[in-house]
């Protein structure tokens, strides 16, 4: 079972309850905005989006990784929009029978994502100016 | 002629000063010839910048043959997560 939102909304800690499942492992996955961008304070990440697309490609990178590797479900929630630091801005987890296959499925999962999925980030920094971020992370 | 529909995201926004805009080019044009010839000769400061495009929702390859009234997206290189 796959399903992936992307969302202006702030992203829920908890496991929605048609996703609980009796799997060995279930790995969780946060991404939260830093502090600094280009060794700069920032106040907080701006993730723009082409919508349509995104949604698309999120989707078929989650089944392509679901039938890949060994796991049972994933999970996954980007929010898009203004998210202040400290906040998450992606969600990923992911239930597997095993660990090994689930941590390999979680890394090829989030590598592709910043690969494929049509989301860029911009950084406001503290003086109010707005800086496209490059991803090398 | 034929009226493309282009959307514009994260450094292209920023080159273009613009999310969206219509352009009219000839019939017939790839989608190598159409960067090289009307993004890259238009705007310089993305002249390095490697793009992939998405036609009407769609990635596709260098080769196609854009079409009159397509939604072009000018996808530079993503950062999410």
């Amino acid at each position: 079972m796959v399903e992936t939102t992307i969302t202006e909304n702030s992203i829920s800690y908890e496991i929605p309850p048609h996703f609980q499942g009796d799997d060995g492992a279930e790995l969780h996955f946060f991404g939260r905005v830093r502090k600094e961008e280009q060794g700069q304070p920032i106040t907080r990440l701006f993730y723009d989006h082409y919508e349509g697309l995104a949604q698309t490609e999120l989707q078929k990178l989650s089944e392509k990784v679901a039938s890949s590797y060994e796991i049972s479900r994933l999970y996954c929630v980007h929010r898009v929009g203004l998210v202040p630091v400290g906040e998450a801005s992606l969600q990923v987890i992911i239930w597997s029978p095993h660990r090994g296959e689930g941590l390999e499925a979680m890394s090829a999962f989030i590598t592709q994502l910043k690969q494929d999925v049509p989301i860029w980030k911009e950084a406001v920094f503290t003086d109010g100016r707005r800086v496209v971020v490059e991803c090398c992370h | 002629m034929i009226e493309l529909h282009i959307r514009c995201f994260a450094q292209v926004r920023e080159a273009f000063k613009k999310s969206r805009l219509i352009l009219v080019i000839e019939e017939g044009i790839s989608v190598s010839q159409f960067l090289k010839a009307t993004i890259f000769q238009r705007v310089e400061q993305l002249g390095g910048l490697p793009l992939r495009v998405a036609v009407n929702q769609i990635y596709v390859d260098e080769n196609h043959i854009l079409q009159d009234g397509d939604e072009v997206a000018l996808i530079s290189p993503v950062s999410g997560g």
